[in-house]
């Protein structure tokens, strides 16, 4: 690496510059604060001249999006159940928002399920218990593990990983098994496939079963399209078929194959350029069009077209899908990165330096 | 190159060694005395380097000579005790065409060899002997056995390879050369460096010369016991190494610590050669033999190889071997066989309890177990500040201490309670189980069984030793102990109890 920035010397000039800093500071270089070292290391643009916000207003907080579920987490942390069993109920046949909600509340009882605890002594038998319950067995066990490499995880945290998905399976199936119309238990199972290394044709079975409940789930195909890639148990071929396949079904799902290229980048960076991936990228253009940037899908579908967009040379388009979101850097695929903020910025400036160079300027003839 | 030219080359080597040292010596020596003479301040100085290196030089040289300090391994067999044995290896050693060992020794490994004390880098022979190992003569045959001595013996016949024997002597000591240099010392270490690079240079030169002799060891074993036993032996050797490994390991040593050993040794060497779990593993390896690692300067060829040769030969055994088993070649065998072992373990050997072998592997798996639940009896006692027991952890548990019985951390930063609450609960789990079984165990109502695999099954008389659910029920969230506890109470076992070491 330090090698390398030998022919690199504007690099060579901010890494002096950065240990300056740090001598300044009286800090190592790695432990500069992350705002420091992006003034340094940032291209240094002119937004506002393309109707950009400024990089210092751009933020990773995602705004409330559904009032009710921000109040009964707050409900939650205060020891109050109800509401939140009372939400969780409600939501039964609006099956995104179900997961959503879901979801939210199964993160709060891994951490704690005092709540949890009194909500099943209150309505012994609730099925929407059953749902949150397995849910938060997924995350208790991914907290246990924790996100490290498989060669920085303990053996104990591997065994309490497997021993709690083991549980969390059992658990969804009886879940679904008392709520026949509801995917989000059959979600769950497909959540769980990946830590479990379910097979294929396992996998096929729960995903038929999910797709009956609800063809159109939104994060089953997200959960899908992990499972199919080939860091988990499919490969960069079967995750972008996968991903046409869903995008052929639904607008909604013109974005999967972005995903499905963008998790390929290692080994097949050219699967951007597949024409059935641009045309899936041009399609989502148009869909998103007049759509603005109020919900996290959105801006997910946004960030993927503007990385696609970039990686395509299609500088001005990208820069437009920069305008949308806004100040908003908080969906994908920004929030891969450890730095979401920094690598959104990177990416907007490298866009924005582009185009005042006149590159990438007008759309290629398609 | 024809190999009695390279024999000749590395006899050459062996005395040029010499040569070379002394040359040395005498030349430093030479030189020192000129300049003393001729120019006695240069000749000062001059000393400053000499007489290091001539002190170190001498001290390499003294180094190759002086033999290991140590006692000679195995236990001695005189002709009086073992008639057959000794009548054999005469015999043995009279149609390799070459001098019998002055000694046999049995030892605790599965090996066999003849060594000699030598002087002179290997020039001159001081006593030659013969090592036996002790697991060859309980697992092998008669005619598996002499395939095996045959092929030690046949390293110092001088039939074809006149100087061979020289060789192989002079390849032992080389590989000492130097061994007692100082490596602190700056001249020291230059001269065994020199030692060590000369060394290498004659490895290199009588390594066809070792190999060649492997081969023709090979046929002297099997024009002796002809070549389906002498190939059979060398697919045995695997096989004796692997069962004896597992028996020292996991069974001779298994309460080692403890202060116990068996009562006799052999008998159940042969059982564990002769036991049902072990038959398909020895059967597999006796199918895939595989070398073992002998280190860097081994001449021997790979044992497929060397099969592949003998079989080749297609020889008849010599008339008037025996198929039967080599151990009845000797006059008492077990408390003979049993010496050499407890001759190889440490001194204080003969200080331990000896104990029949089910009690041995009771008293080793027990011991393995109350190791387990060291930690848990001590985590519960710093919980709850009571002395260490397993009421403590009982208490502990009702008192809702689970997560602090744990001792590992989840992975995420940013885990709650929960998360450190279910480690601890798959922690803690198998170590209840065992402190539960360890209970009954010292109440008398259970032991411990090791099979010849090493594996232990906890045995219980008590009916209902099913505690699954109760052990289940003890470490759940708003669980209770109570279930433990009734069965503890009603099989007699007292709940302050504490396994002793």
């Amino acid at each position: 690496m330090v090698l390398s920035l030998l022919f690199k010397p504007k690099e060579l000039v901010n890494v002096f510059r950065l240990m300056r800093e740090a001598k300044r500071l009286g800090v190592e270089i790695d432990e500069l604060p992350t705002d420091v070292v992006a003034a340094y290391v940032l291209p240094k643009t002119h937004p506002e001249r393309y109707g950009l916000v400024p990089d210092t207003e751009v933020t990773t907080t995602t705004p409330i999006e559904d009032l009710a579920l921000a109040a009964v987490k707050d409900d939650v942390r205060a020891g109050n159940w109800e509401n939140a069993a009372d939400l969780v109920t409600a939501t039964h046949g609006d099956w995104d928002r179900r997961q959503r909600v879901v979801w939210a509340l199964a993160d709060l009882a891994a951490k704690d399920e005092t709540w949890m605890t009194a909500w099943q002594a209150a309505r012994p038998g609730d099925p929407h218990w059953l749902v949150v319950h397995a849910m938060s067995l997924v995350s208790l066990a991914w907290d246990i593990r924790g996100s490290a490499r498989a060669s920085e995880t303990t053996r104990e945290q591997f065994e309490g990983f497997h021993r709690v998905l083991f549980e969390a399976r059992e658990a969804a199936g009886v879940a679904a098994s008392v709520l026949p119309d509801d995917p989000t238990p059959l979600n769950t199972l497909l959540t769980l496939a990946r830590g479990l290394q379910v097979d294929h044709d396992e996998f096929r079975a729960i995903w038929t079963e999910l797709v009956s409940r609800d063809p159109l789930h939104h994060n089953g195909h997200q959960q899908a399209l992990q499972y199919w890639c080939r860091k988990w148990h499919g490969s960069d071929e079967l995750a972008l078929e996968f991903a046409l396949e869903a995008a052929a079904k639904s607008p909604k799902f013109l974005s999967l194959p972005l995903h499905a290229a963008y998790e390929a980048q290692s080994t097949s960076p050219d699967m951007w350029k597949a024409p059935s991936v641009v045309a899936s990228l041009d399609a989502l253009l148009g869909r998103l069009v007049d759509e603005g940037s109020d919900t996290y899908a959105v801006r997910d579908d946004r960030g993927y077209a503007a990385f696609g967009l970039i990686r395509l040379e299609r500088f001005e388009e990208a820069l437009g899908q920069f305008r949308a979101l806004g100040t908003l850097a908080d969906a994908g695929p920004w929030d891969y990165f450890e730095e979401p903020r920094i690598t959104f910025l990177s990416l907007r400036g490298l866009a924005i330096k582009a185009v005042a160079k006149g590159k990438g300027v007008k759309a290629p003839v398609r | 190159m024809r190999v009695s030219l390279r024999a000749a080359i590395a006899v050459a080597l062996l005395v040029g060694f010499y040569v070379l040292a002394f040359g040395l010596i005498g030349g430093l020596l030479a030189l020192e005395t000129y300049a003393l003479i001729e120019r006695p301040f240069v000749g000062l100085k001059l000393a400053l380097f000499v007489v290091p290196v001539v002190f170190a030089l001498v001290k390499g040289l003294i180094s190759l000579e002086r033999r290991a300090q140590d006692e000679v391994p195995g236990t001695l067999v005189t002709p009086a005790e073992q008639p057959a044995l000794w009548d054999l290896v005469h015999r043995l050693a009279a149609d390799v065409g070459t001098r019998p060992p002055d000694e046999i020794r049995i030892l605790a490994a599965v090996n066999a060899g003849v060594a000699e004390d030598t002087r002179f880098l290997g020039l001159r022979v001081l006593k030659r002997r013969m090592f036996i190992g002790a697991p060859l003569l309980t697992s092998l045959t008669e005619k598996q056995l002499i395939a095996v001595l045959a092929h030690e013996l046949g390293h110092y016949a001088n039939k074809d390879t006149r100087l061979a024997g020289v060789v192989v002597s002079g390849r032992n000591a080389m590989l000492r050369a130097g061994s007692h240099m100082n490596a602190e010392r700056w001249f020291q270490r230059m001269i065994a460096k020199l030692f060590l690079g000369y060394a290498k240079l004659y490895l290199r030169v009588s390594q066809t010369i070792s190999r060649h002799q492997e081969f023709a060891a090979d046929r002297f074993s099997a024009s002796l016991a002809g070549s389906s036993a002498a190939a059979s032996a060398l697919r045995e050797l695997p096989v004796i190494d692997a069962a004896w490994d597992l028996f020292t390991n996991r069974h001779l040593t298994v309460a080692w610590e403890l202060g116990y050993l068996p009562t006799t040794f052999f008998d159940g060497f042969a059982r564990l050669r002769t036991s049902s779990e072990l038959h398909e593993e020895l059967e597999q390896i006796r199918q895939h033999p595989t070398d073992p690692d002998r280190g860097p300067y081994d001449s021997h060829p790979p044992l497929q190889d060397r099969i592949a040769a003998i079989e080749a030969l297609g020889l008849e055994p010599e008339s008037g071997w025996g198929d039967r088993p080599a151990i009845e070649l000797l006059t008492d065998p077990m408390p003979l066989l049993d010496a050499a072992v407890l001759n190889t373990l440490v001194s204080d050997a003969g200080q331990k309890e000896r104990v029949d072998w089910a009690t041995l592997g009771h008293i080793g798996a027990r011991a393995r177990v109350v190791q387990g639940t060291q930690r848990l009896l001590q985590a519960a006692a710093t919980a709850t500040n009571q002395p260490p027991s397993l009421t403590t952890v009982l208490d502990a548990l009702d008192a809702g201490h689970l997560a602090d019985l744990g001792s590992y951390t989840p992975g995420a930063r940013d885990a709650g309670p929960r998360a450190r609450r279910e480690m601890a609960r798959g922690e803690v789990l198998p170590e209840l189980s065992a402190l539960v079984a360890l209970a009954f165990s010292d109440a008398g109502l259970a032991h411990w069984e090791l099979d010849w695999l090493g594996r232990t099954t906890f045995v219980t008389s008590s009916h209902d030793f099913d505690m699954t659910d109760h052990l289940d029920a003890a470490v759940a969230d708003n669980g209770s102990t109570e279930g433990l506890r009734g069965v503890l109470a009603t099989a007699g076992v007292a709940l302050d109890y504490r396994p002793a070491n």
